[in-house]
């Protein structure tokens, strides 16, 4: 299932692929409750690339475990594809922001994992898997184990890994987080040129902004806790967008910046209010 | 690097013995009391060319493998447990812990008014030194298992036994390999402690008896051979077994 995204617009006249309404977490810490989401609310379209922005803190990769069925709500809910979302499913397959994957298996054993667990017979396995590690130009390093690779390498591995299940949804959680800049911006590309051919639902979190404006269809500003969702931006733009350097990315940007610099002040604000106390 | 280790060993080995061999020439002590690395040897030679080193190394590897073996299988099904119920640990676990401290040889007056002077004794014995350990490292390998490959795993559709022995197994092995090394190691002390308090056969009881004959050569060959075969078991078994686990998981510290 193709879609053309030449011009950088969402696929058109389509229901909500997933639905997230008024979903309220909080947790128990040793001196009272912390509330960390409250009251989010956002739908996801078939197809589209979302980027949840917004500071170390503001509950953006809670509400992602929370899609992925890891974490229960106290309040609200979330359908994926029409289906409320109660335990983990493959068609929901989470890319962490730290590798994840399995040190006792080789690079390639490790994309095949997710279909291992599905059932797919071995020779049909190896065929995706190979496919995947391809995709992400790592052919060469099939029978490598996971501490030979390096910090990209590993990350290529862990999206080969997610793409290989094939699901409606992939939800990724700062996944280029501990890479370098250069590595970071080739990522970029490959992940717009892959998702492109593959036209899965993403939501991918970051406290990146830039990042999040180079990758989004649409870019939702969480505020620091709890997290609300502060404001959206839409971003259209050709693709494959390039993460630096285009001005008009650029100032979508440094608006989202000021936004987020407004919430740091408060948050100083409010963290020094309560210090006095 | 290996092979330098190796080498460094042996030449520290022959100096030792070279030393050894001057001290006893000084004849500060009677030979009786300390025993000259010559006379041990033929001792040595004696005691494998009459095959009591033999039959006594059989007995106690026999009695090792069962007590072992038996320690292990409910070491793994204990530590399973314990490491999948909050309630388990706090009361079974907490009192392995205690269990764990009382010297094994302790079971030993118990294990006789149960059994009977027998094998069976000796036996209760050696479980009851390696069990604790090797429950506790199993139930502290499963429980220390990251919770992100747990969660990843789960995100990939495993759950129930897929997700126990494909994920939570394999990632717990490296501690589980290590408790189960220590867990052998006390089994050893544990069955020469056994099988030098009361007699039938095995390596405890041809040292206990080189003691009775004023032997102190005997005493003296019968402990290089009981430390030989700890040191080798645990060499070339355990640590092989160990290292190779730890190197695939890439948990080998490289040491400058």
């Amino acid at each position: 299932m193709k879609k053309e995204r030449k011009d950088g617009s969402r696929p058109q006249g389509m229901m909500a692929e997933i639905e997230i309404r008024d979903v309220w977490k909080e947790f128990v810490m040793k001196d009272g409750k912390l509330s960390a989401l409250e009251g989010i609310s956002i739908g996801v379209q078939k197809g589209e690339f979302l980027c949840i922005v917004g500071p170390s803190g503001c509950g953006k990769s809670t509400l992602l475990s929370i899609i992925a069925g890891l974490t229960r709500p106290e309040k609200g809910s979330v359908r994926v594809g029409g289906r409320e979302v109660s335990e983990p499913g493959p068609d929901r397959v989470v890319m962490f922001q730290e590798s994840a994957l399995f040190p006792w298996l080789t690079a390639i054993q490790n994309i095949e994992f997710g279909l291992k667990m599905k059932g797919v017979e071995e020779k049909e396995r190896r065929r995706v898997a190979l496919k995947y590690l391809n995709l992400v130009n790592l052919e060469r390093f099939e029978n490598s184990y996971i501490h030979e690779l390096s910090g990209g390498m590993k990350q290529r591995v862990a999206l080969a890994r997610a793409l290989a299940m094939e699901p409606e949804v992939l939800l990724m959680d700062e996944p280029f987080a501990a890479l370098d800049a250069q590595s970071r911006d080739q990522f970029h590309i490959e992940l717009q040129q892959i998702w492109m051919k593959t036209g899965q639902t993403i939501i991918f979190v970051t406290h990146n902004v830039s990042e999040a404006v180079c990758l989004g269809d649409r870019v939702v500003l969480f505020t620091y806790r709890p997290g609300r969702v502060k404001k959206e931006f839409r971003v259209v733009y050709p693709r494959p967008r390039e993460s630096r350097g285009v001005p008009k990315l650029a100032a979508i940007t440094s608006r989202i910046l000021g936004e987020l610099r407004v919430e740091f002040e408060r948050y100083m604000a409010e963290a020094l209010h309560d210090g006095r106390n | 690097m290996m092979g330098e280790t190796s080498l460094t060993f042996i030449i520290f080995l022959l100096a030792f013995i070279v030393l050894w061999h001057v001290v006893a020439q000084a004849g500060i002590w009677p030979s009786y009391i300390f025993p000259s690395p010559v006379e041990v040897l033929s001792a040595m030679l004696h005691g494998i060319d009459d095959e009591s080193f033999l039959h006594g190394t059989i007995a106690s590897l026999k009695r090792m493998a069962i007590g072992f073996g038996v320690a292990v299988f409910i070491g793994v099904a204990l530590g399973a447990a314990i490491s999948q119920s909050r309630v388990l640990e706090r009361t079974l676990g907490t009192l392995m812990l205690g269990v764990q401290t009382l010297p094994s040889i302790c079971w030993l007056p118990l294990a006789i008014l149960w059994f009977g002077l027998n094998d069976k004794a000796i036996i209760f014995v050696v479980v009851a030194g390696a069990v604790g350990s090797i429950t506790m490292a199993i139930s502290a390998g499963i429980s220390n298992v990251p919770p992100i490959y747990i969660n990843a795993a789960r995100t990939m559709g495993a759950k129930g036994w897929s997700l126990f022995s494909e994920v939570v197994f394999p990632a717990a092995l490296p501690t589980m390999v290590s408790g189960i090394r220590q867990g052998w190691s006390f089994a050893w002390r544990s069955l020469m402690a056994g099988e030098l308090l009361y007699v039938s056969a095995g390596l405890g009881q041809l040292l206990q008896m080189g003691r009775e004959l004023n032997d102190i050569n005997q005493v003296v060959a019968v402990m290089i051979v009981i430390m030989s075969i700890g040191f080798l078991i645990e060499r070339l078994v355990f640590t092989t077994i160990e290292e190779d686990v730890r190197r695939k998981w890439g948990l080998v510290k490289h040491k400058t």
